[in-house]
């Protein structure tokens, strides 16, 4: 060992040591190859758009919208009954014994408000990342996140509302009002705002919607499976009349629904009309005009097992011989009759993993219009019994609905109402809006409204970790 | 300079006249019994003169007049110094290195002598574990070191077992030690997904392994900061040894089998019972479930609706264990070749195992080799490098003993005992009893096909279902593998700076790919899906890439100041980086039965499943002192900063570190001239204290918050909000305390250690749940909120009783206690539930130990009625009778209708699931050519949940243990099983746990006997050959316990803290009986 090797080995030790040490700090902060940061995720305007599709995804998910949610608004009802007996799917539903820890109260909640919360994270990165699309295209795309919020919370209070808004004027406890993004601890605590301020809400969130969607997009796939002006309208005469505002109903739907038939929505958007064919409303390529705003399915992107409509309309339930099929003047000729099968099932959904979801479908706005038009006269209204048997005929020509009286009326549209919007999970939020009581099925007894199962319990986990939130 | 220039001049002069004066100097080295010692390193302090001893013992070496003394040393003796005076004849007695101070012990970059540590340090040796039967060198652990704690789960192959430090050191993070081998960062755990666990460790053969050392307390792990909170485990491979070349050949081979399968119902036994209960319940088959058509009535209720006759009039009488377990044959074989020189020291092996295990279709096969080379380059560098290159091959049927397996309905181990006996697994004419989908056009072999009871095994006679899957049938046609290919190499250089100072470099790379393929056939079992007959059948295969990539360096400073002062120095650094690239496939839709594989014909495929890229990086600064006064007293400290990838910024750094101090006592002048010398002849004090940390449980992006990719519908892309990240993580903090001290006594012929430990784990990581309506994914957030401590003294004893020459007797004995508390836990987490699959078998408060069973309390059998009596909340019987509505099952004493039980209301505390006493205790006799080893391991104070008991009493169609036999029939029956009622599930324990089913888990199990006979030298020297060694050993030969299950030693939760101690539906261990030969060329 001499001087110079010592030296030579000591600048060597130095030179890897200063190696080692200079190793690349950037290692320490690695990017995720399969996600994105936080800090990204707004930074063009693709992701912003694919953000906003994001929203519509919750909203499909099997436990909300995209299967269970419907299912549970339709089982509820008289028109089915419980074949299988499995508890996971929708027995305690359909025979009003789900309790606070129930999956199906916790899986719907979660899912509902997932949706919810995407919504509000996107309208937070958009106005966050200001620069990155224009203020036009930002207003579209929030009214796209308000349009979803709104749907979202329409079916959670309906579903977990002490009671339903027209039995007190919404005076009654909804649900917690979330509008601003949660990414972190923090605001855990939040009361449930009541169903008046709920309503408010959705309201708003539509109206704004309305304003600033698109009247329509360049391709037809678009137009049913993503919000534009319509939808929002459409969506809003729902709201009203579930509001009992039949006035506000009427101005809505005027907005898309000529005086006089036939019924089309206009080309100033996109034109809505009933689809000759029924069955094929429900059918690929699920985008007829009728379809206002649905829930796509593909093979490679399901409701999940045990969540598609189809497998509660074909395996899970059946429909209730003394329920709505029991009604003689649906002719079996008629094409929506024509989809039940000799073992009492329903193939208006008939496949598991692809059939779209509709939410909402001009058919349903030509009802929501002759149900407030009929109850706004004291006379049978002209032109509510021309919608009624617009509806009516477009399924069966051979029948026309002849009502001797307003309240007759009144009644051959609830009636066609529950016809035409059968397995699309309307049954139970009608019943609620109308105050009426779940009617007896098979060996089940009615449950009346004051009954503290005619609602849902406030999920046990809400309870827990929500300081601030009571049970129902 | 000058000064230097003459230095070296003279040095140069001086050497010069070196070399022209040698002389030879002769010996003999022998040892304490006077045998010569062959191969013994006979070398000058410069090392440039050396050789070794003959077969007599005899050397002779020619050395400068320069040389004043010679250097003797040999493996496992004690390296003797001696001065070379005016005789030039040198004989040398070596004495044997069995008292632990004096051995060297490998600890954190470096090694020590165990004389000067001060911290808890265990050594396993290799002898300790050799020829065992096993997998992997973690399963040979067992009772092997104080504080550890290891647990075969179960006896399927290859599946990692459970091992604690000191004790479970996190709640949702990793309790298993760190691992390093050879200074390279391992991969622990099943690196498999599916049924064919498949242990990383697997890829080091157990026999390449010379010692492992385990790093206990923070003095010993803190040089590993953040990855030291479950201790760490150092493995050293074996390596030449000076000396002629060695060559070795061990093999062996074993019959293995399982013990201790449940007693269940013989078909008569069955048939009776199942329709006593059938009668007791008035129980009617439903009308409604019958497909129309066949012609069959149902028995009237209360009508036996089980027959002891099959379908052609013959009786059936299964034992369907025979169809799960089987008596596995296994070998094993190992070739090595080893050798050192002067300069370069090289080991060479080569293994294969082939293992058939205890369950028919389980086989483990390892093809391995490895290599390691050190050369001397010259006298201030030496460079050194090792390969190891494994395949591990593992097959597995669905075995149902897994983690998250155990209530798989194709679970083999459940298939065994739940399936009907008065049922045969094939049909008359050989093909296998199931009931096929009725969607298929079907030709029934029962004439009992109901409306969706099809994927059941078929039925026989009998009018309910009889069995879940054909145990036999799910065994041949589906197919579970995974393959381990793991390469573990390093390269490394050390450079002699100035004396004293070495820089040391290692750069090392492990890369364990794994693929996994799953086969599940669409005609019966798991592959039948629910949703619709084309998706029947089903592949899906994963493969994955894990690549750790480590680079160190180090500098050592070695310093002695007149023999007082000494100090050992170590600085340095590593980087860790560690990446994961997982993809997966799979297809459904088998179209032709003929396929096995993921390329055979489907009608679709599938989502991919199993994707995953994910990587972290650990950069670390080290440092060490080490400084004794006088090898008397001790005072060393460590630390260590990490930086951590997966942290926030700003949270990235931390700072571990820890400080010991030690009192020689026994090598204090007073001491040595006390009477007390001469008994306990050794004594040394010690005490340390530190930090470290656990990075474990944080996901490696864990802190981000993050957006994934979806699709919408058709072709819309979307982008979603999918982790909520807390920018707050970091790792969870360890604080552990050790006091103790090592012993020797009579000469060192018993020594030991003891120690009082405390570990105080803070800021575990636990998930903190949010309000679902905050629509946080997963609802929780990842949070540093809870806190435990571990406890507990440790003893080791090692004792040389008798050492003569040709009889030795070596025993060892060890303790360990383990006292655990959660102290805290996270606001609003009032408790953590732990989870077997689908059971709620455990519960994580604070005051009680981690995952303590969680049952509800039974009061026996009212002896009147025969009903099971529940303990409510409130401390109240509640009278159970499944055969009454079900709202008025429940009942008050009074008769009066009681709330149901309910065990998130009615469950308690009941039991502790972790050991608070273990250890091990062995003997080895050598006596001439013979050798008896005994080991056995020993584990106290906790219970086990029997769950598989719960499965074995349930009164659905379910066979049951012969325990059933003794039943209440009649009032007046003093009884602990209830009055037996179709369908009940409930009063055994089958729907919630009850603590009926909770036993005393204490056991010792001797855990290997072998007999050894080693050929006698002079018979060998024909043959050319050193040594023979032939052996006969049984692994688990039998067990002391009062467990009434298979094997209080189980977990079929594998390593999770929060479900310890879950016997579920899982097989049990192995037993094995191996002959076996080492030969030594």
């Amino acid at each position: 060992m001499n001087i110079n090797k010592i030296i030579n080995n000591t600048l060597i030790l130095v030179a890897i040591a200063a190696l080692a040490v200079s190793c690349k700090k950037e290692k320490l902060s690695p990017v995720p190859q399969t996600n994105l940061s936080d800090l990204v995720a707004f930074a063009t305007p693709d992701r912003i758009e694919q953000q906003v599709n994001g929203i519509y995804a919750a909203m499909k998910n099997g436990n909300f919208l995209g299967g269970r949610g419907l299912v549970y608004n339709d089982v509820r009802g008289e028109n089915w009954l419980n074949v299988t007996g499995n508890g996971v799917t929708a027995l305690g539903v359909w025979n009003y014994s789900v309790v606070s820890t129930d999956n199906q109260v916790e899986g719907m909640w979660g899912a509902g408000y997932a949706a919810i919360n995407r919504a509000n994270v996107v309208l937070e990165g958009i106005d966050a990342n200001a620069g990155v699309i224009s203020a036009a295209k930002a207003s579209a795309y929030k009214a796209e996140a308000r349009f979803c919020r709104a749907v979202s919370y329409f079916y959670l209070t309906t579903l977990y509302g002490k009671k339903s808004y027209t039995a007190d004027a919404g005076a009654s406890l909804g649900i917690p009002l979330r509008l601003t993004a949660a990414k972190g601890s923090g605001g855990e605590a939040l009361a449930r705002a009541t169903q008046a301020q709920v309503f408010t809400q959705i309201l708003d969130d539509l109206t704004f919607a309305e304003n600033n969607l698109p009247a329509k997009y360049a391709s037809g796939d678009s137009n049913v499976v993503r919000a534009h002006k319509n939808a929002a309208i459409a969506f809003k005469t729902r709201v009203y009349l579930h509001m009992g505002n039949y006035p506000a109903v009427i101005t809505e739907a005027n907005k898309i629904v000529p005086a006089t038939g036939p019924f089309t929505a206009g080309t100033t958007g996109v034109n809505h009309s009933l689809n000759a064919n029924f069955v094929n409303v429900f059918r690929t390529p699920y985008t007829t005009t009728e379809s206002i705003f649905s829930l796509p399915m593909t093979v490679t992107n399901q409701p999940g097992t045990q969540n598609g409509l189809s497998s509660y309309h074909n395996s899970e339930f059946g429909l209730n011989p003394a329920g709505i099929i029991a009604d003689a003047n649906w002719k079996s000729t008629d094409a929506r009759k024509t989809l039940v099968t000799s073992s009492q099932r329903y193939q208006k959904y008939n496949d598991d993993v692809s059939n779209w979801v509709a939410i909402i479908r001009y058919s349903e706005v030509l009802l929501n219009l002759a149900e407030a038009l009929a109850r706004q006269n004291t006379v049978i209204d002209v032109r509510a019994l021309a919608l009624v048997n617009a509806v009516r005929q477009r399924s069966d020509a051979t029948t026309t609905h002849t009502p001797l009286t307003q309240a007759d009326l009144v009644n051959i549209i609830l009636n066609e109402r529950n016809i035409e919007l059968l397995g699309e999970g309307h049954r139970s939020i009608d019943l609620q809006r109308l105050v009426l009581a779940f009617p007896a099925k098979g060996s089940l007894a009615a449950v009346p409204p004051s009954a503290q199962n005619y609602v849902w319990p406030i999920p046990a986990t809400e309870l827990l970790y929500n300081g601030l939130a009571v049970q129902n | 300079m000058r000064k230097l220039i003459l230095t070296l001049s003279a040095v140069l002069v001086f050497v010069l006249t070196a070399v022209a004066q040698n002389r030879s100097i002769t010996g003999t080295v022998t040892n304490e019994n006077n045998t010569p010692l062959e191969g013994v390193t006979v070398i000058s302090p410069d090392g440039k003169q050396g050789t070794q001893t003959d077969k007599d013992g005899k050397f002779s070496l020619s050395i400068p007049l320069s040389v004043k003394n010679l250097t003797f040393s040999f493996v496992n003796y004690q390296t003797e110094v001696r001065a070379i005076r005016q005789s030039l004849v040198l004989n040398v007695t070596l004495k044997t290195a069995d008292s632990k101070l004096e051995e060297v012990v490998v600890i954190g970059y470096g090694t020590q002598k165990r004389k000067d540590a001060t911290a808890a340090i265990s050594t396993i040796n290799s002898n300790s574990i050799k020829n065992i039967p096993a997998q992997s060198f973690d399963q040979l652990l067992s009772g092997k070191a104080a504080g550890l704690n290891v647990i075969i789960p179960n006896g399927v192959l290859n599946n990692p077992p459970v091992v604690r430090v000191r004790g479970v050191n996190s709640i949702n993070g990793s309790s298993f030690p760190l691992v390093i081998i050879d200074g390279v960062p391992a991969f622990t755990g099943d690196a498999s997904t599916n049924s064919a666990a498949n242990n990383a460790l697997a890829s080091i053969n157990p026999s390449d392994i010379e010692d492992i050392t385990i790093l206990k307390d923070a003095a010993a792990s803190a040089i590993y900061g953040s990855r030291a909170a479950n201790g760490v485990m150092l493995v050293t491979t074996k390596k030449g040894k000076a000396g002629k070349a060695k060559i070795t050949y061990d093999a062996w081979v074993g019959w293995t089998e399982a013990f201790n399968i449940f007693d269940v119902l013989r078909a008569q036994d069955y048939v009776t019972l199942k329709n006593e209960a059938v009668l007791n319940a008035n129980y009617q088959i439903p009308t409604s479930g019958l497909v129309p058509g066949l012609g069959l009535t149902p028995p009237a209720a209360g009508q036996p609706i089980f027959f002891m006759d099959n379908i052609n009039g013959r009786p059936v009488d299964t034992r369907w264990a025979d169809y799960v377990y089987q008596k596995g044959m296994q070998h094993n074989h190992n070739i090595s070749i080893s050798g050192a020189n002067q300069g370069t020291r090289y080991f060479f092996s080569t293994n294969y195992t082939k293992q058939n295990g205890i369950l028919q279709t389980n086989t483990f096969d390892r093809k391995q080799i490895r290599m390691n080379v050190d050369q001397k380059v010259n006298e201030w560098l030496k460079i050194g490098g090792s390969i190891n290159f494994s395949r591990g091959t593992a097959f597995a049927p669905n075995s149902g003993s897994l983690p998250g397996t155990p209530f798989n309905t194709s679970g083999a181990a459940r298939l065994a005992f739940v399936t009907a006996p008065n049922i045969s697994p094939f049909l008359a004419d050989g093909s296998y009893n199931y009931i096929g989908n009725p969607n298929i056009v079907y030709t029934g072999q029962n004439n009992q096909t109901l409306r969706n009871s099809f994927n059941q095994i078929g039925r026989g006679k009998n009018f309910d279902r009889s069995g879940f899957t054909n145990p036999a049938m799910v065994r041949d046609i589906n197919l579970f593998s995974s393959v381990n290919d793991q390469l573990i190499a390093d390269v490394n250089a050390e450079v002699k700076i100035v004396k004293g100072l070495i820089y040391r470099i290692q750069y090392s790379a492990n890369y364990l790919s794994t693929e996994d393929k799953s086969f599940q056939n669409a005609l019966h079992g798991d592959g039948i899906q629910t949703t619709a007959l084309t998706d029947d059948g089903r592949a899906f295969n994963i493969f994955a890439k894990n690549n750790i990539v480590n680079f160190q360096n180090t500098l050592t400073y070695d310093k002695s100041i007149n023999n007082t002062h000494n100090f050992n120095v170590l600085a340095g650094s590593e980087e860790l980086s560690n990446k994961t690239d997982r993809w997966g496939a799979s297809r459904s839709g088998l179209t032709e039965n003929f396929y096995n594989e993921y390329q055979g014909g489907y009608s679709q495929n599938d989502n991919p499943i199993g994707n995953l890229i994910t990587e972290n990086y650990l950069l670390s600064f080290f440092g060490r002192l080490n400084y004794n006064y006088k090898n008397r007293y001790y005072i060393a400290g460590n630390i260590r900063r990490d930086g951590y990838s997966a942290f926030a910024d700003g949270k990235k750094w931390g700072n571990f570190g820890g400080v010991s101090l030690g009192w020689n006592l026994s090598d204090e002048s007073f001491y040595k001239d006390s009477k007390m010398a001469k008994v306990l002849n050794k004594f040394k004090l010690r005490g340390s204290y530190g930090t470290v940390g656990n990075l474990s449980a944080v996901g490696n992006f864990g802190s981000l918050s993050t957006f994934s990719s979806g699709l919408y519908g058709n072709g819309y892309s979307t982008l979603f909000y999918s982790q909520a990240g807390n920018q707050n993580l970091t790792w969870e903090t360890s604080n552990k305390l050790d006091v103790g001290f090592d012993f020797g006594l009579f000469d060192d012929r018993i020594t030991g250690e003891f120690s009082y430990y405390k570990t105080d784990l803070s800021g575990l990581i636990i998930n903190v749940p949010t309000p679902p309506s905050m629509g946080i994914p997963g609802n929780s957030i990842q949070s540093n909120a809870a806190a435990m401590y571990n406890k507990g003294i440790e003893l080791n004893i090692n004792a040389a009783i008798i050492r003569k020459n040709d009889l030795n007797w070596n025993t060892y004995f060890n303790l360990s206690t383990l006292k655990n508390e959660v102290t805290e836990l996270a606001n609003g987490v009032p408790q953590i539930i732990g989870t077997t699959q689908l059971e709620n078998t455990n519960m994580t408060r604070t005051g009680y130990s981690i995952g303590t069973f969680f049952v509800v309390k039974s009061n026996g059998v009212d002896a009147a009625t025969g009903r099971r009596i529940f303990v409510n909340a409130a401390g109240q019987n509640v009278y159970f009778d499944f055969s009454q509505p079900t709202a008025t099952r429940y009942k008050f004493a009074d008769g009066s209708t009681a709330p149901a039980i309910d065990i998130a209301k009615d469950g308690y505390m009941a039991g502790n699931a972790l050991p608070t006493v273990y250890g091990g205790i062995g003997t080895n006799v050598a006596y001439k050519g013979f050798d008896v080893s005994i080991d056995a391991i020993y584990s106290l104070g906790n219970k086990v949940y029997f769950g598989s008991r719960a499965g074995l009493l349930d009164q659905r169609f379910w066979n049951n243990s012969t325990e059933v036999l003794r039943r209440w029939q009649k009032a007046g029956d003093v009884t602990d099983i209830p009055k037996l009622i179709y369908n009940d599930n409930i009063s055994n324990g089958s729907a919630f746990p009850i603590d009926a089913n909770l036993y005393n888990g204490n056991f010792v199990k001797f855990r290997n006997i072998a007999l050894g006979y080693t050929l006698p030298a002079k018979l060998m020297g024909m043959a050319k050959i050193t040594s023979v060694r032939m052996y006969a050993q049984m692994t688990n030969p039998f067990t002391i316990t009062n467990y009434p299950g298979s094997d209080p030693e189980i977990s079929v939760n594998g390593n999770t803290a929060l479900t310890p101690g879950v016997d579920r539906n899982t097989i049990g261990q192995s037993r094995t009986l191996t002959i076996g030969v080492n030969l030594i060329f």
